[in-house]
């Protein structure tokens, strides 16, 4: 069981230590990654996604800590590593792509220089020219025209979307296992998003990692991804197969977030749909549902208590009270 | 025309650089000659993506830089050719809506400061009278008066925007710029901006002039919308048709890129995007700027530059195939 | 939370309504910007001593002439050269004499107050001995390489000694018996003031006209700053020591020179201020609302660059301490008798072997008030952006 599961997480809470107090931006999660499958995660500023991940490989900076959990990476206890077999850990087997690609690359040095860089940072046997040509490959695999010629480009003379692809061309050198790309083109345009979210799906098939695509737009996730973890205020609301959160949606707030989007293929003369408020503060998080002031199904026991996971099907949880099947009938289906 | 167009703009241009004491530097050219006109009380979406100067195109409107040729006829007047003195009047009836919510307001202002400032340089209305407009403009965007005293920094990304529309909203004008107003935000909270400027729109009557990147907010919004390309304007139409029947291969291109949150109808969608990077504005293609990406480039796209041309009613296209 | 449900309690499926839901909140505290700036600085010790150390030296300066009931130019020229801790030798019958190192001998009282010289009656320059005679005794000052030494009408040491503080002056006297606390302190209020001075100064002419070339862009800004970089290409202590030939001495002369040559590196920071925030969006909604360039200028671009503005200011007011010390001391800037702590050291020199206290009080004035300057600045620095800490 373990085995085939590339990355579990356990009841992982996460926190920053800040002088107004303990901000809790990852609040008590659980979620698996199998290998070789893309896992999207969606969530607004705030809903912890981000830190949820830098969690995983433990890149958090001061304030931040990690309060309590459990990270398990191909079996082994990740947050029990020492740092130098977190090193070698990200170092051989984990890729990351950050949303800024020019804050990512080093402008002062060759782009080929620091795909060079990394190949040896986890192959130190390997000689300078076989390096060199092994970044040429990468940078082919990445689509970039003319890779021999652009090994000795600077970032500054790439454009954004290249840039991207440099990134994830160091990214996947080492052959990771997982792949964590946190909003790779939220910074870019549609026509240069489109290329990249093709890339991230030709990559999946070329080189079997797993991938966990952080996002905040659910057209991006329908397109790229296989299984989806929706996240909102720390916690994990909804997770389950892109069908069943797109056409199966068992929370209110995906809901909400789905209507929020004008359907390109309708013409409403009405109001879009939106949801009221603003996400909940981390500093005093509400101790029932998170996502209980802005719900327009909310009920009293939703500001008391904060719901447990209900299982629609084996891939499908939701964390919303209306799926408790105790709630009575007369107040509407089973459901959001 | 039965309604006179409230804005026209013609053939406007702004070109930077070209200065410099020993060396000319070289022009970019943000805005290379675009003409489009609002009617009073509709919406106008701009859409184009990173450096087709939509952004440049909506701040040489309102005057914040100096059009380098063309006119921009506000209700009749040429608003591009005025001195600054001139233009004051015109002030209080253009204001504009920014992009960013974290850099539109001043840090070290308070709220109300902040919204009533438009009123102090105009002498639109007494000192003591301040107060209250600006407590009636929070209101109206959906703040309470009593956040008149608070910094910008205790309130959220989409509060902020709503400030800096009250700021917009405060003189009273007639024509509003909405500079990608939203991008910056959450797409929970992008929905009530927007839902906020329609209902202003229908009790005030503006008019808006709408910049955003996201194809499918801006057909939402407007009913009339233009497509921009490296500082040209390549298609034209209203909304609805631009939609269902795009002409211009970049606006092809487009509508086809952006990604569909349905994952059934994201399978169908044939696999065609456009390759290629977006020139950049210091060097445009010759010719039709799009040709190098075009998939169906002749050799006159290579060479002459396409005219916007009315190809069917209120519709138009630069393009060789028309 | 999630694992604690074990179905045990009572569920109230009533719906909420919209009241208890309190969606639409702002941050709970409200700190200002300064009140975030002074809270930073608090925590930091060093800058909170300085804070500290400054204002003593402030108000010793203000007031602290005035107080010593001397003044800074008598001269008592019978009392030049003492130093402030000072050995009293008392004698069987109670007289209390100080010996100083130049050889001459005093009558003291016993708590270090000394009254008076004491003439030599006869000298045996070939015994090494001075002859005294007081109140019907005489004694022998005796000097060899071992030291000096007063000894009774027997040839032996008196009995009793100590070392007490000098009660008369102290911290001294100087060459020609000036008082060196009142001087001390009257020449801190000199440096400090000249520094303020000039620093406000800096900061007015530099912020005026980084303000102005910053914001009016393209050759204007160009033109200006082609001039300041002319004239910074030449150190700044020529331009003064050339300015100050010409004019000569005075406090009103240095103080026009430092002033014409300080402004010029606060006008390079006002202007890459400016030109950082020139582009923001929060600026240009200023414009649209038609807010004037100098309004723009004084209400949104100078507040928003403050920071980086009053580091720079508090960190020229050693720069400013010590180039007045040196002008001073090389003789081009404050004119005797008017002390500055420069002045002080320049007069210290001749003495530093016989007398070194005449020269280390000067240094340790100007040096304590540059250390506690420098350590604020760079507390402030860190308070007010606190992205340059780690």
């Amino acid at each position: 069981m373990s085995a085939e599961k590339l990355l579990e997480v356990n009841h992982l809470r996460t926190s920053f230590f800040t002088f107004t107090g303990e901000v809790q931006a990852v609040r008590n999660i659980s979620f698996s990654l199998m290998h070789g499958e893309i896992v999207g995660i969606v969530g607004e500023s705030g809903s912890g996604k981000s830190v949820a991940c830098l969690s995983v490989i433990r890149l958090l900076q001061d304030p931040g800590k990690i309060v309590g959990g459990e990270i398990l990476f191909n079996g082994e206890d990740v947050l029990g590593m020492s740092k130098v077999e977190l090193r070698k850990l990200r170092n051989n087997q984990i890729g990351m792509v950050f949303q800024e690609p020019m804050t990512s690359l080093n402008p002062t040095i060759r782009v080929g220089t620091q795909i060079v860089e990394r190949i040896q940072s986890f192959n130190k046997g390997i000689s300078k020219k076989q390096a060199r040509e092994k970044a040429e490959k990468l940078l082919e695999i990445v689509k970039i025209p003319e890779a021999r010629r652009q090994l000795d480009a600077y970032p500054w003379e790439m454009s954004g979307g290249m840039r991207q692809r440099v990134m994830f061309a160091i990214a996947i050198a080492c052959d990771p296992k997982l792949l964590i790309a946190d909003e790779p083109t939220t910074a870019l345009d549609v026509t240069i998003q489109n290329q990249i979210l093709k890339l991230i799906r030709n990559l999946r098939h070329e080189t079997n990692a797993s991938i966990i695509l952080i996002t905040h737009d659910l057209g991006v996730v329908a397109e790229t991804c296989e299984r989806v973890i929706v996240m909102y205020g720390g916690m994990i609301m909804e997770e389950g197969l892109v069908d069943e959160i797109f056409y199966e949606t068992a929370h209110p707030y995906t809901i909400g977030l789905k209507k929020s989007i004008p359907d390109i293929n309708n013409f409403g003369g009405d109001r879009l749909f939106s949801i009221a408020g603003s996400p909940p503060s981390l500093l005093d998080p509400p101790k029932g549902c998170p996502f209980c002031a802005r719900c327009d199904k909310a009920m009293q026991v939703c500001l008391e208590h904060c719901p447990p996971y209900f299982q629609l099907s084996e891939t499908h949880r939701s964390m919303c009270w209306l799926l408790d099947p105790e709630m009575p009938e007369q107040l509407g289906k089973g459901g959001p | 025309m039965s309604q006179q167009n409230f804005i026209e703009v013609k053939n406007l241009k702004k070109y930077f650089g070209g200065g410099g004491i020993i060396k000319k530097k070289p022009f970019v050219k943000a805005v290379d000659d675009i003409s489009f006109s609002i009617t009073r009380g509709e919406t106008f979406g701009l859409v184009g993506e990173s450096g087709c100067g939509k952004s440049t195109a909506a701040r040489t409107i309102i005057r914040l830089y100096h059009p380098t040729s063309g006119s921009v006829i506000f209700d009749g007047t040429d608003i591009a050719k005025l001195s600054e003195k001139e233009l004051k009047p015109y002030r209080r009836r253009i204001q504009m809506i920014f992009q960013d919510p974290y850099a539109s307001l001043d840090p070290r202002m308070t709220v109300q400061h902040i919204v009533a400032e438009p009123l102090t340089t105009l002498n639109i209305s007494a000192r003591s009278e301040n107060e209250e407009r600006v407590a009636q403009c929070l209101r109206m965007v959906g703040l309470e008066p009593g956040h008149m005293e608070k910094y910008p920094h205790e309130f959220s990304g989409g509060q902020r925007q709503r400030i800096g529309i009250a700021r917009a909203l405060i003189t009273q004008p007639d024509f509003i710029i909405c500079d990608e107003p939203i991008s910056a935000l959450d797409v929970s909270i992008q929905a009530q901006v927007v839902n906020m400027l329609q209902s202003l729109q229908e009790q005030l009557g503006l008019t808006y002039f709408f910049i955003a990147h996201d194809l499918a907010m801006v057909k939402y919004i407007s009913k009339r919308m233009g497509v921009m390309y490296v500082g040209q304007l390549v298609e034209v139409s209203p909304s609805e048709e631009l939609y269902r029947a795009p002409l211009h291969p970049y606006t092809i291109g487009l509508m086809r890129a952006i990604p569909i949150a349905d994952p059934r109808l994201a399978k169908l969608k044939q696999e065609v995007s456009i390759e290629g990077e977006i020139p950049s504005p210091f060097n445009p293609p010759s010719g039709c700027r799009f040709s190098p990406r075009c998939p169906h480039a002749m050799e006159i796209c290579r060479e002459i530059s396409p005219v916007l041309k009315e190809v069917s009613p209120n519709h138009f296209v630069a393009c060789h195939l028309f | 939370m999630n694992e604690n449900y074990d179905g045990q309690f009572i569920k109230d499926w009533a719906p909420l309504q919209k009241e208890e839901k309190n969606a639409e909140t702002t941050s709970g505290v409200t700190v200002s910007y300064w009140q975030d700036v002074l809270r930073r600085l608090r925590q930091n010790k060093l800058a909170v001593g300085s804070i500290f150390v400054i204002a003593m030296i402030l108000l010793a300066s203000a007031f602290g002439p005035m107080l010593t009931g001397k003044a800074y130019e008598t001269q008592q020229l019978a009392l030049r050269n003492m130093p402030p801790r000072i050995e009293i030798q008392t004698a069987k019958d109670g007289t209390n004499f100080f010996v100083h190192p130049d050889l001459r001998v005093f009558l003291a009282e016993e708590n270090g107050y000394v009254t008076e010289e004491l003439k030599p009656v006869s000298a045996k320059l070939a015994d090494k001995q001075f002859i005294y005679e007081y109140n019907g005794k005489t004694y022998y000052l005796v000097f060899s390489a071992e030291g000096t030494r007063l000894l009774d009408e027997n040839q032996e040491p008196l009995p009793e000694s100590k070392t007490v503080w000098n009660k008369n002056y102290l911290l001294g006297t100087d060459s020609i018996g000036r008082d060196m606390l009142t001087r001390l302190l009257y020449g801190g209020r000199i440096s400090l003031m000249v520094a303020f001075i000039v620093t406000i100064c800096t900061l007015v002419i530099g912020v005026l006209y980084g303000g102005i070339a910053g914001y009016s862009g393209n050759n204007t800004d160009i033109f200006m700053m082609r001039v300041v970089e002319i004239l910074m290409a030449i150190p700044s202590v020529i331009y003064i020591i050339l300015l100050m030939v010409y004019f000569g001495q005075g406090v009103f002369n240095i103080l026009i020179a430092m002033v014409i040559t300080s402004w010029l590196a606060m006008a390079q920071l006002v202007r890459g201020q400016v030109l950082s925030l020139k582009e923001q969006e929060f600026i240009l909604a200023a414009k649209c609302a038609g807010v004037s360039p100098i309004k723009i200028i004084l209400r949104h671009l100078l507040p928003n660059s403050i920071g980086p503005i009053i580091v720079f200011a508090t960190l020229s007011i050693p720069a400013a301490i010590a180039t007045e010390a040196f002008m001073s001391f090389i003789g081009l800037g404050v004119r005797p008798p008017m002390p500055s702590w420069g002045i002080l050291s320049n007069e210290g020199i001749g003495a530093i072997r016989s007398s070194p206290y005449q020269i280390l009080l000067p240094s340790i004035a100007i040096s304590l008030t540059m250390f506690a300057f420098n350590f604020l600045g760079d507390g402030l620095r860190d308070a007010l952006d606190p992205r340059l800490r780690k």
